[in-house]
C-alpha cells in the first residue's frame, strides 16, 4: 500500500509543470524515504532529478518500494481538476496497475477520485558523481527565467560565462546579440533575492537556449535557483521546493565549435 | 460426375487408397530405371520440400498441387488422392545455400562436414565452380572446403532474380491483377505495374528458399521489394476523400484502449508536438547526457 498525501494541490501541480515540457511520461519510484524520479528527455540532453521527501507530505506510506510509469499528460489531465487550495492524496496498492488521485476540498464537502493507468517504462537510472562544481551562482528563480525568455530571442545557444566580476549570458544571432551582466549583490535585505557566486576557477560553458527555458517552468516552486558550472560537465540547474525536497536539472554543455 | 457414373450399375469403381500418386515426370526419367531416382526430403529454412535426384545428377524439386475435393479416374479404379506432383528443375545452390550460410560464416569447412543427413547426397551434384558463386574454395581442390560470401551470394540471388523475372516476363503469367481480355493498356504506367507486378512474384519465388536474413540483405541491396512492402499503396486510391474520418476512427480507437484496457498501457509513440520539435532541434550540437553520466 502506498499512500501520500499534500496539503496543497497546488505543490503537486507545479512540480509536473516543472517537468512536463521536458518529459512525456516518467517513473515516480516511491520508497519509504520519499518519492524519486530521474528520466532524460528524449534527446537525451538533459536529465531531471525530483526529489520528495516524505517528510515533507502530510501524510506518507510506503509499505513496500513502489515504481509508477505515469504518462505526464494525463496525469496533469488529472491534476487540472483540482483546485490549488485542495487536498491531494496519491494511492496505489502494492503491484497495482492503477493509481489513484483523490482530490478533498478544504471543507471536506468535496471529495473526487481520479484513477489512472500506470504504464512499464524501462527507464534507466543514471549514477550521478559527486561533484565539486568550479562556480556555483545564486540568483532570484524568476531573474534567471528572464534571461533565458530574453536571450531565446536571440540565438540558440546561452554562453554562460562566470568571473569573479559576476556572471555574464549572452547569446548571439542573425538579428543581433545580447548580453546580460548580473554582478554580485553586495547588501541584501532577503536572501532569495540576492545574487551571490561561489567560484573556484572561472568557467565558460554553452548550452541550448530551448533546455533552460523549459528548465525555468519550476520557477513558481522557489524563489531561489542556483546553477552549478565546471568545464565539460553538465549543467546543474537547481529549484529547492520549500520544505518537501528539490528539483535538479542537468544539462549536457554544447559542443564546441572550434572543436568540430 | 461421380454420381452419374455410380448410376451406371456396369461401371464397377474400385476405390483406390491413398497411396496411390499422381505424378508428371520428365520424359527422361522414364528412360533412366527407376530404381535410380532418388527421393530425398530436405527442410529449407523456410519450407520443408523434397527432392528428386536422377542419374546424371540433376536436381528437381518435387512440387505439390493439392486441390481438395479431387480425384482421378485411374482405370477402373479412382484415386482419391488428387494431388498432382510435378519435378521442377531447381539450382542445387538453393539446397547448399543454407548449410553454407549456417556453417561456414566464419571458417572454411568442407562440404562433406557441412552437408549432413541427406543433404550428403547432393555434394556430387555439385560442381565446385558452382559453389564458387556463393563461397570463396580455401584449401586443396579435393577438399572441397569453402568459407561463405555474402556479397557473392547476394550477386548470385540478384541473377536468379533476374532469370526468374525474364521467364515470367517470357510466360506472360503474372499481371498486375485481373483485366478483360479486350482490354488495352492505355499508358506506360500500366506496363509498369506488371512490371511490379513481376518483380514481386519473383522475388517471392526466390525467397521461398532463402532464410529471412538474406532476403532482407537482398532487399536492401537491391530495393527489390521497395514497392511491394505496402500492398495498400499499390490500390488505387479512393476518389472520395475520407482521410479525416479514418483519423478520427483512429483515434477513438486509441482512446479506446487507453480507457478501457484492463492491462498495463504499454509506452506509445507520442505525437511530436512543436514543443518537443524545437527541444529536438535545440538538442543538436549539445553532447549527451548519457557521456556524463554513467548507468546505474
Amino acid at each position: 500500500m502506498f499512500e501520500a498525501r499534500l496539503i496543497s494541490s497546488g505543490i503537486l501541480k507545479k512540480v509536473l509543470d516543472a517537468i512536463k515540457d521536458l518529459l512525456n511520461e516518467a517513473t515516480f519510484d516511491c520508497s519509504d524515504s520519499g518519492i524519486q524520479l530521474q528520466a532524460m528527455d528524449n534527446s537525451h540532453v538533459s536529465l531531471v532529478s525530483l526529489n520528495m521527501r516524505s517528510d515533507g507530505f502530510d501524510k506518507y506510506r510506503c509499505d513496500r518500494n513502489l515504481s509508477m510509469g505515469m504518462n505526464l499528460a494525463n496525469m496533469a489531465k488529472i491534476l487540472k481538476c483540482a483546485n490549488n487550495t485542495d487536498t491531494v492524496t496519491i494511492k496505489a496498492q502494492d503491484n497495482a496497475d492503477t493509481v489513484t488521485f483523490m482530490f478533498e476540498s478544504q471543507n471536506q464537502e468535496k471529495v473526487s477520485d481520479y484513477e489512472m493507468k500506470l504504464m512499464n517504462l524501462d527507464q534507466e537510472h543514471l549514477g550521478i558523481p559527486e561533484t565539486d562544481y568550479a562556480c556555483i551562482v545564486r540568483m532570484p528563480s524568476h531573474e534567471f527565467a528572464r534571461i533565458c525568455r530574453d536571450l531565446t530571442q536571440f540565438g540558440e545557444s546561452v554562453v554562460i560565462t562566470c568571473t569573479k566580476e559576476g556572471v555574464r549570458f549572452s547569446a548571439s544571432g542573425d538579428s543581433g546579440s545580447a548580453n546580460i551582466k548580473l554582478a554580485q549583490t553586495s547588501s541584501v535585505d532577503k536572501e532569495e533575492e540576492a545574487v551571490s557566486i561561489e567560484m573556484q576557477e572561472p568557467v565558460t560553458l554553452t548550452f541550448a537556449c530551448q533546455y533552460l527555458n523549459s528548465f525555468t517552468k519550476a520557477t513558481p516552486l522557489s524563489p531561489q535557483v542556483s546553477l552549478s558550472m565546471s568545464a565539460d560537465v553538465p549543467l546543474v540547474v537547481e529549484y529547492q521546493i520549500p520544505d518537501l525536497g528539490h528539483i535538479r536539472y542537468y544539462l549536457a554543455p554544447k559542443i564546441e565549435e572550434d572543436e568540430n | 460426375m461421380s454420381r452419374r457414373s455410380s448410376n451406371k450399375k456396369s461401371v464397377n469403381l474400385k476405390v483406390q487408397n491413398s497411396s496411390t500418386k499422381v505424378l508428371f515426370l520428365e520424359k527422361q526419367f522414364l528412360k533412366e530405371e527407376q530404381n535410380e531416382l532418388e527421393v530425398i526430403s530436405i527442410s529449407l529454412p523456410r519450407k520443408n520440400s523434397t527432392f528428386v535426384k536422377s542419374k546424371k545428377g540433376l536436381i528437381y524439386e518435387l512440387i505439390q498441387f493439392n486441390e481438395k475435393h479431387r480425384s482421378y479416374f485411374i482405370d477402373k479404379t479412382v484415386c482419391s488422392n488428387g494431388k498432382i506432383y510435378m519435378t521442377s528443375q531447381i539450382d542445387p545452390l538453393f539446397i547448399f545455400i543454407q548449410y553454407v550460410e549456417a556453417n561456414c560464416k566464419t571458417k572454411a569447412q568442407p562440404l562433406t562436414q557441412i552437408m549432413t543427413g541427406p543433404a550428403e547426397l547432393f555434394i556430387e551434384a555439385l560442381k565446385s565452380s558452382q559453389m564458387k558463386m556463393i563461397a570463396d574454395q580455401k584449401g586443396p581442390d579435393d577438399l572441397k572446403a569453402f568459407i561463405y560470401n555474402e556479397d557473392k551470394t547476394l550477386k548470385w540471388l540478384k541473377l536468379k532474380f533476374n532469370n526468374v523475372k525474364k521467364s515470367l516476363k517470357d510466360l506472360k503469367i503474372v499481371s498486375s491483377g485481373a483485366s478483360s481480355m479486350n482490354f488495352v493498356k492505355s499508358s506506360l504506367q500500366e506496363d509498369n505495374d506488371d512490371e511490379d507486378a513481376i518483380e514481386e512474384t519473383a522475388f517471392g519465388i526466390i525467397s521461398e528458399y532463402i532464410s529471412l536474413d538474406l532476403i532482407e540483405k537482398l532487399d536492401q541491396h537491391y530495393g527489390i521489394s521497395k514497392k511491394s512492402k505496402d500492398p495498400i499503396t499499390q490500390k488505387r486510391k479512393s476518389e472520395v476523400k475520407n482521410d479525416e474520418n479514418e483519423q478520427k476512427k483512429i483515434k477513438l480507437e486509441d482512446q479506446e484502449n487507453s480507457l478501457f484496457s484492463p492491462k498495463k498501457v504499454e509506452k506509445l509513440e507520442t505525437k511530436a508536438t512543436s514543443k518537443t520539435k524545437a527541444l529536438e532541434k535545440a538538442a543538436k550540437g549539445s553532447k549527451s547526457i548519457n557521456s556524463f553520466f554513467t548507468k546505474k
